[in-house]
């Protein structure tokens, strides 16, 4: 199923900047911009959601929010009203 | 003074069982981030020298502003620190070296841990150590904290350091003329710089902060920062310069500062992780991984969620309640010996009614809280219950709530008290405050044993158990209403983000848990159990004076005794006889004590709720038996057979005990009565063992007030609520 999902996003589309909270499990990402801002988007920077970072969406909780996701190595649980802060770009892989 | 050595690092990183290693003390350890929230030290002595090391709840970065994290950043950026100790998670080095490029800037003696050797060996992670010690100019080294492997080694090395003969050591600060081991280019070294001039034109300030330090967390906008300066001569000068520091960097860099810092640091340690650590070219898929596919399955992950639950509260209140009726009856029949043994008199009923029950009502909720808080703290270690807060957090977030006060709120439906105890695994102060104080909405099995009695006396069957299965959803209800409400009138900001880790599984050591359930059961029974205990004897005090000290009373009450003793017929009705005295004494105390003056006083405020036709004679009664209940609730029914003068207990072959059938046919409560005062019973306030977990938990009794306030507050409103729409509706 991953791999429609994978296989169903256009080319053209994937160069477009999404909202990290669009992203679907499995796709993977680098971070664009933080919108985010105070204490959200300071925990977020330390988090290492810095310019280039890239992500993984591993997958989504059983009621939808929030999202796991894999940064830097480790696992994260985000809310999606916190990741529709992030801007990012998806690649056309997902990573390994 | 001793030597003060500071654990730093991420949470989760295993700072607390190495403060355990360390100084050999027991401080409650959890796979899970955020579980140390106050700072704690212990002692260790080494070479016959005095030191004091400092477990400190974890951290992502000095800059965090979240409650528990500004402690740790503010107390290791205070002089008395003398060397820190940044405890690194091996597997994980590049997120928690962010903390360390931090810790460096404060420019004191550093020794860096890698702890969760294993960890990273198992994930195939190769680290060349001295290129490590090179890079960071510190003496690194290996452990496994829970094995306390290499703990002999760091003690030794943190000797050398505070010798000052450890090689390794380097000072940077003096090596790169000011900056530490990060360089952060051109643009915002020189902002830096200029803001550093400023700093120091105020002697007293740049003595008490590192001024390369304070200009960095100027410029990342922390507010502890501007308030130090705050506090200044130079303040104008100081907040012009970061005004326009700030303005040039972000025209010139394209972004504000505090994401520029960030970016460099991680810029930073990108190129010293593909220095220092080997990453396996094809990470295989790890355990964690694998159970994760279960564990947080689409539509698996809840239905194993409950079933974790269901076992944990069947464990916790099923089997939990075998040792709990076990020191009941101990206490029970402790005190019947006593009474038989003892001339009837104040100091006996001080005994057998105030402080036994006292010390009963304290030590039954023992084995509850123990299996539970083992059961909590098992998960916690395993690194489930990060899972289960991921699985949950939706739900509980349209309630105002975070993912991980579901458990609480599951657990309260058993015992508020120890539900309460379980709301620390929240790390964010407001959604563990909230916690709080909306489990006591939920139902308790106390409360429904007054519940089963009224709604068996007032309702058919069916009706009854709808009433009692009411109760529970309204008290559900009720919570997830005062989450919202108590969010947004307590805390008008937005709430804590909820960017959570979710930790590797790892296998518990079995002694952690076992010393947390231990710990747990000390801080329940000499902070929790002091206040329960002295809550009951004032509540004896209350219901038993002055009547208990009736000279006139005890005689006649030993007059009949003694004519019933005399009397020719069988003992069987003789037993029942004396009972039916005894009960009548107690009757008489009760009816004339305290309790009832205050009953009659408070009694027209109750008015609307349990008389509204103001046709009862004796509403004040129940004013008494909700008074006595304050200290447990299934005291409202023992309570209630006292006053009224009739035993709980039926008789074989009969339906109603004694007791329902007074309360019947004798007290003029109706059915909507009735129903109101289940009501109110369910709400009207916590009882005393989670009054005073809230005072320990919420730490002030403020917060405890306010439950107990805003709890009489509700179940008034609703009780009466109740009871003028039941009329309308043309209920009596
Ligand atoms: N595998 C492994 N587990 C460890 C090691 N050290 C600690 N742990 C486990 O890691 C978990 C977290 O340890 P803690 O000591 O509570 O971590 P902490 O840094 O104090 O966490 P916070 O107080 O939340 O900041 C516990 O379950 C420990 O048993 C280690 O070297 N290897
Ligand atoms: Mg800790």
């Amino acid at each position: 199923m991953t791999q429609n999902q994978q296989n169903g996003i256009h080319p053209d589309d994937i160069s477009e900047v999404q909202l990290l909270s669009q992203l679907l499990p499995g796709m993977t990402a680098t971070v664009v911009q933080l919108q985010a801002k105070g204490a959200i988007r300071q925990r977020l920077l330390e988090m290492g959601f810095t310019r280039g970072a890239t992500l993984k969406v591993e997958k989504l909780a059983p009621m939808g929010d929030p999202m796991e996701l894999v940064l830097k190595g480790y696992h994260l649980s985000l809310r999606r009203d916190e990741g529709a802060c992030i801007l990012v770009q998806p690649a056309a892989q997902p990573l390994g | 003074m001793a030597v003060i050595i500071a654990l730093a690092g991420n949470p989760n990183s295993g700072k607390t069982t190495l403060f355990n290693a360390l100084t050999g003390s027991r401080r409650h350890v959890g796979n899970w981030p955020g579980v140390t929230v106050e700072r704690r030290s212990g002692a260790l002595e080494m070479d016959g020298r005095e030191l004091e090391v400092v477990d400190l709840p974890g951290t992502y970065s000095l800059s965090a502003r979240s409650e528990d994290e500004r402690i740790a950043a503010s107390y290791l950026a205070e002089a008395q620190v003398d060397l820190i100790i940044n405890v690194l998670d091996a597997s994980n080095l590049e997120r928690n070296l962010y903390l360390t490029t931090q810790l460096l800037e404060l420019g004191k003696p550093v020794v860096f841990v890698l702890n969760m050797m294993d960890d990273a060996k198992r994930r195939g992670i190769q680290l060349d150590i001295p290129a490590l010690e090179t890079l960071l100019g510190g003496p690194v080294i290996p452990t496994i904290g829970n094995r306390e492997e290499g703990v002999d080694l760091l003690k030794a090395e943190l000797l050398r350091v505070l010798d000052g003969t450890e090689p390794k050591v380097r000072n940077f600060l003096a090596e790169t003329a000011g900056h530490g081991p990060m360089d952060y280019g051109h643009d915002i070294e020189g902002e830096v710089a200029k803001l550093v001039t400023h700093i120091k034109r105020d002697e007293n300030l740049a003595e008490s902060i590192k001024p390369r330090w304070l200009s960095l967390q100027l410029l990342e906008g922390s507010p502890e920062a501007i308030k130090l300066v705050g506090g200044s001569h130079a303040r104008e000068s100081i907040m012009a310069q970061l005004e326009t520091s700030r303005a040039f960097l972000h025209g010139h860099l394209g972004e504000d500062a505090a994401t520029l810092l960030a970016e460099f640091r991680y810029g930073f340690l990108h190129g010293l992780i593909q220095e220092v650590a080997k990453l396996p070219d094809t990470p295989e898929v790890s355990h964690t991984t694998k159970l994760d596919r279960l564990l947080t399955h689409r539509f698996l992950g809840i239905p194993l969620f409950l079933a974790v639950m269901v076992a944990i509260y069947t464990l916790s209140f099923v089997l939990g309640k075998y040792p709990q009726d076990w020191i009941d009856r101990g206490f029970k029949a402790l005190s019947a010996l006593l009474s038989a043994k003892l001339p009837a008199g104040e100091l006996t009923s001080l005994l057998t009614d105030g402080i036994i029950p006292g010390v009963s009502a304290v030590m039954v909720f023992l084995p509850v809280i123990m299996i539970l808080m083992g059961c909590i703290s098992f998960l916690e270690d395993t690194g489930y219950m990060a899972r289960a807060a991921f699985i949950m957090d939706r739900a509980m977030h349209l309630m105002g709530l975070h993912g991980k006060s579901f458990i609480p709120l599951l657990m309260g439906s058993g015992c508020n008290v120890p539900a309460i105890q379980a709301a620390r695994t929240i790390e964010s102060k407001q959604d563990r405050l909230i916690t709080i104080l909306v489990t006591p909405l939920i139902s308790c099995s106390a409360r429904l044993q007054v519940y089963i009695v009224i709604a068996g006396t007032f309702f058919k069957p069916f009706g009854a158990a709808l009433a009692v299965i009411g109760m529970h959803f309204l008290g559900f209800g009720l919570a997830m209403l005062m989450g919202r409400i108590l969010r947004s009138a307590l805390f008008s900001g937005p709430s804590a983000p909820f960017v959570m880790e979710l930790p590797p599984y790892r296998m518990p050591v079995l002694k952690a848990t076992i010393i947390h359930m231990w710990d747990k059961a000390q801080v329940f029974l000499t902070r929790a159990g002091t206040t329960i205990f002295a809550g009951a004897t004032l509540i004896w005090f209350l219901s038993r004076y002055p009547g208990i000290a009736n000279a006139g009373w005890s005689q006649e009450y030993q007059q009949q005794r003694i004519a019933v003793l005399a009397l020719q017929i069988p003992q069987e009705q003789k037993d029942t006889q004396l009972k039916d005295l005894g009960l009548a004494r107690e009757s008489r105390i009760v009816n004339n004590s305290l309790a009832a003056k205050l009953g009659k006083i408070v009694e027209p405020v109750m008015r609307p709720i349990l008389d509204p036709d103001h046709k009862r004679t004796e509403a004040w009664k129940d004013v008494i038996a909700l008074t006595a209940g304050f200290v447990a609730k299934e005291i409202v029914v023992s309570t209630m057979a006292v006053i009224h003068q009739a035993s709980e207990e039926s008789k074989p072959g009969e339906k109603l005990s004694p007791l329902q059938v007074s309360l019947r046919d004798h007290t003029g409560l109706t059915p909507l009565t009735a129903l109101a005062f289940m009501i109110f019973t369910l709400i009207y306030t916590p009882c005393l063992g989670t009054v005073a977990m809230i005072r320990r938990e919420a730490g002030s009794w403020g917060w405890a007030g306010f439950s107990v306030g805003y709890g009489l507050g509700l179940g008034w409103l609703l009780a009466w609520g109740t009871v003028v729409i039941g009329r309308m509706m043309g209920f009596a």
